[in-house]
């Protein structure tokens, strides 16, 4: 497991972290941003059940974050 | 043939229930398919996802335009299992591949070193490419097998 990002900022003057290092692929990172919204904000799953199911999910992954 | 949907055959037969989420996800794909990594190497690592986690539509699919058009050899594809030790398969496509069954298997199990080198071939805008595409066919290769019939393909 990564305790130090293994990836630099793409941008320039900021720390690395997902959206900066994803900064080094901008059209993918743009198309997955716009994905994540969507999923956030349109169908028929209330919000709040959205949030719970993506800390389940953290959880499940061990995801630190 | 799914559960979900009476007459939905098809992974996008069942995403038009999401229309805004079928596009975006349509898009993403597309941005990772024409992207700096070589196509050849993003489909021969979504096929082996694909058998790791036991999705059989993926094999029975069309294999990707792009990797094709870059001139995806199929002998390569038929060798996929064994291609820690098939001579065919080259240095940067074994780094990736190893990526993409650890990704699978147990993420955290990922190293320092195998970012490295995945970076060594690919450059940071490839590492960021091939995970984001890792991360989405997990999420197809899961859909397909929650909501498809993923038995009656002919895949191998």
């Amino acid at each position: 497991m990564s305790t130090t990002p293994r990836l630099a900022s793409a941008i320039e003057g900021k720390a690395a972290s997902s959206r900066s290092i994803m900064a080094h692929s901008p059209q993918v990172r743009a198309a997955f941003d716009q994905m994540y919204a969507t999923l956030w904000s349109r169908g028929a799953v209330d919000v709040d059940v959205k949030e719970l199911v993506r800390l389940r999910n953290a959880r499940v992954t061990d995801c630190g974050l | 043939m799914s559960w979900l949907v009476e007459g939905a055959a098809t992974r996008d037969d069942l995403l038009a229930l999401h229309p805004a989420l079928a596009a975006d996800h349509h898009r993403l794909m597309d941005e990772v398919w024409q992207a700096s990594v070589d196509p050849r190497i993003l489909e021969l690592c979504r096929l082996r996802m694909a058998t790791i986690l036991g999705n059989q539509v993926a094999w029975s699919e069309p294999r990707s335009v792009a990797a094709v058009a870059a001139g995806l050899d199929e002998s390569l594809v038929a060798s996929l299992a064994s291609w820690s030790t098939d001579p065919g398969f080259d240095a940067a496509t074994r780094v990736c591949l190893g990526l993409a069954e650890q990704y699978v298997i147990d993420v955290h199990g990922i190293t320092d070193t195998q970012v490295a080198e995945v970076e060594g071939h690919l450059g940071p805008d490839g590492v960021i490419t091939l995970t984001t595409a890792l991360a989405a066919w997990e999420i197809t290769h899961r859909f397909d097998n929650a909501f498809l019939d993923t038995t009656s393909t002919g895949a191998s």
